[in-house]
């Protein structure tokens, strides 16, 4: 997908221009081979899973982004591309001025400083073997910032800041709730001070009043420690509340994004309104029924052709879904806010008298589209 | 009103431990399921949920297991043998578990395994001559075509699973984590029970598909007067899919009533502290109302009200005794302190804890 970004480049003529960006990837492709046995890459064509397929996502200084989408669709994979915990097949990564893509050896490892991970289950993130202690203060070590009474007292401290007792330094990963093991995968991350932090569905295995503690602890080391945060989650609820802009993913492509605010009140891709229809919900459950997205994520080695979507798509609209792969372009009148959909260029009357075609025709139209495209 | 089709009544449940610490899972918890209703199972990990529900079809055996009445359609559970309970199982109570992949044997086809359900359930004609089975195989190779594998199919087809036919035949890895789970449910529906007890059945699954498999639910629930007991940690699956809701803490049972008088008029500081915890509707940069501190140890757990060191409300009261108070015929809470000291406590019934 091809995205002008136009939203950094007009907003910095307003008055109040936006803070830095911190990071920017363009075109961010990550591909895994699946068949790489030597006969398959000299016989054959090796088959890929198209994980991240042309992603361009941007973090300013100080901001939340989301990443939404269903298991599946390459969300994790882009946290761990971004961060170089995986390398890139394709794009650029610029971290803070820098083209981190290429990064090996040194230059690597003082990136690893600026750039950390939470995972979402930290039990067996951390070693079980060592005690949290150790482990939240190891990277102190490796980065050569602390070590001796400097590097306990900054654990320590740490530790007490995480709503963790100093006491709990000597405790193993097992002899610890949930809750308080996702407190020290925090305190992990921030210890070497960090500019970027990825958190990678951190609340996904915590009920709900220890979601609300670690959520509460997130948003206010944001303020604290001058963070910024890519926020990986299929909850949107969670998101709502954490983050100030969203990129929702599908087959390993941003088919929207924009603020958290555009994306909840004026949804555009059929996708993003379908995730937001199976939302369940505590206060509106008479109001609103949810509802379920039939079928299931495309295969990400051979995806569909034109929208990656239209096979789902409970809006499809006719032969151009099949065909055409949809550009990213701004939705009129929202600043920012962008989508990937053939719907964006018609008009609001021509949407309303739109019924998308069902059963037998829009097969028809699909087996059309397929043949034409080849 | 006619009796409750199970009826759980003082429930305890503990695992010994050599060293002496034993855990006490469950402590007290009632909960009645009507025929043909959903009746949710709300509470955090480790409060008593599956344990409670693992012990009505009495799957726990190296459990201390007492209870006051445990009955089902009035006949009690925990009199009966191992032989009369495999009757029970799957023929009356139907379970449905969280990870189907674990659950579904990986090396037989899901239409096999839920023949096996059908068969063993036993009122079907199988009759096949070997001769015939032959041909099948390896003449005409059409699918199999016994009474038990065309009611796996058609169960199949129930559930809502796409070109079931197709389906019946593949192994557990070919299929997505909904229609595994999907799978789950058509196997319980197969012995044809009154009740299904799903524990956490959607927990591994994304929104979009967690909306489909409720809606199953709720239709099987209607279409075929099954009761559901519904095992889940969360509460928005709870709201749009359960008619009565039993919200369970630490072992003991906190509330239970109505769903909407659960969600509208909650009458437990704990319930109340889940609703407020919900990040739903909350805005960029609000501080989310937490519960302080983490659930009692099950192997040291409080005199009295287990949820009052985290209770903003506790007083010496608690420390001893949690008395049931009826709000209505079917809204009780477990509180010193609901309802309100204006609210009238004519009805207040106090039953003090079991010693320890």
């Amino acid at each position: 997908m091809s995205t002008t970004d136009t939203d950094s480049t007009s907003e910095q003529n307003d008055s109040t221009a936006p803070p830095r960006e911190l990071l920017r990837t363009a075109g961010l492709k990550k591909y895994f081979a699946l068949n790489d046995g030597l006969l398959d890459r000299v016989f054959g064509e090796t088959a890929h899973v198209k994980a991240v397929d042309g992603v361009n996502l941007t973090v300013r200084a100080g901001e939340t982004v989301g990443v939404v989408g269903e298991s599946g669709c390459g969300k994790s994979t882009l946290g761990r591309t971004l961060t170089r915990l995986y390398d890139p097949t394709d794009g650029s990564v610029i971290f803070d001025g820098e083209h981190i893509e290429t990064y090996s050896g040194r230059d690597l490892k003082a990136l690893r400083r600026r750039v950390q991970y939470v995972f979402q289950d930290p039990m067996s993130a951390l070693n079980p073997r060592k005690t949290v202690g150790e482990s939240v203060g190891k990277p102190l070590e490796v980065h050569d910032i602390a070590s001796g009474t400097e590097r306990t007292d900054r654990v320590a401290n740490l530790f007490e800041e995480m709503g963790l007792m100093r006491s709990q330094l000597d405790a193993y990963p097992h002899e610890l709730s949930g809750g308080q093991l996702q407190r020290v995968g925090l305190a992990r991350a921030l210890i070497t001070e960090p500019d970027l932090v990825v958190f990678d569905e951190p609340v996904s295995a915590l009920d709900v009043t220890l979601q609300a503690q670690i959520l509460n602890l997130i948003n206010r080391l944001q303020g604290e420690y001058d963070l910024s945060y890519v926020f990986i989650s299929h909850n949107l609820n969670v998101v709502r509340h954490v983050c100030d802009r969203i990129a929702v993913m599908y087959a390993g492509e941003v088919v929207e994004r924009g603020t958290t605010e555009q994306l909840f009140e004026n949804p555009q891709h059929p996708y993003t309104r379908a995730l937001l229809r199976s939302v369940p919900s505590v206060r509106e459950r008479h109001e609103r029924e949810r509802e379920e997205l039939p079928g299931s994520p495309p295969s990400a080695t051979n995806p569909p052709s034109g929208c990656r979507f239209h096979p789902r798509c409970p809006e499809f609209i006719d032969g151009r879904c099949v065909s055409e792969a949809p550009e990213t372009r701004s939705v009129a009148g929202d600043q920012g806010h962008e989508v990937a959909c053939h719907w964006a260029e018609l008009s609001v009357e021509k949407r309303e008298a739109h019924t998308p075609p069902d059963g037998a025709a829009r097969e028809t139209i699909e087996r059309e589209g397929a043949s034409g495209e080849k | 009103m006619s009796d409750p089709l199970l009826t759980v009544e003082d429930l305890a449940v503990t695992f010994p431990d050599p060293d002496g610490s034993d855990t006490r899972a469950v402590d007290g918890v009632s909960l009645s399921v009507e025929a043909g209703e959903i009746h949710g199972l709300v509470g955090e990990s480790g409060s008593g949920k599956s344990v409670t529900a693992r012990t009505v079809l009495r799957l726990l055996d190296d459990a201390d297991v007492s209870a006051s009445r445990l009955a089902y359609r009035g006949e009690d559970l925990l009199a009966k043998s191992e032989r009369e309970m495999r009757a029970v199982r799957g023929d009356e109570i139907g379970m449905v578990f969280q990870d189907a992949l674990s659950a579904l044997n990986p090396v037989m086809t899901v239409g096999e395994q839920i023949a096996e359900v059908v068969r063993h359930h036993g009122d079907v004609d199988e009759s096949t001559s070997l001769l015939s089975e032959l041909r099948r195989k390896y003449v005409t190779g059409t699918s199999k075509s016994t009474a038990s594998w065309r009611r796996a199919v058609e169960l199949l087809e129930t559930v809502g699973i796409p070109d079931p036919e197709q389906r019946a035949s593949e192994y557990p890895h070919q299929l997505s984590g909904g229609q595994r789970q999907r799978v789950m449910i058509a196997q319980a529906l197969a012995g044809d029970p009154s009740l299904i007890i799903a524990d956490e059945p959607t927990t591994a699954l994304d929104v979009t598909v967690e909306a489909g498999i409720l809606t199953e639910l709720r239709e099987l629930c209607a279409d075929f007067n099954v009761a559901i007991l519904l095992i889940t940690h969360d509460l928005g699956v709870v709201a749009q899919t359960c008619d009565h809701v039993t919200v369970m803490y630490s072992g003991s049972v906190m509330e239970h009533g109505p769903t909407d008088d659960i969600f509208e008029a909650p009458a437990h500081p704990y319930t109340e502290g889940l609703l407020r915890s919900i990040p739903e509707g909350a805005k960029r940069g609000d501080e989310l109302a937490t519960i302080p501190g983490s659930a009692p140890d099950p192997r040291d757990r409080p005199a009295g009200c287990p949820f009052r060191d985290r209770c903003p409300e506790a007083t010496e009261a608690c420390t001893d005794s949690l008395p049931e108070h009826a709000l209505s015929a079917e809204h009780h809470t477990y509180c010193h302190h609901r309802p309100h000291e204006d609210g009238g406590r004519d009805d207040v019934r106090t039953s003090p804890q079991p010693e320890r």
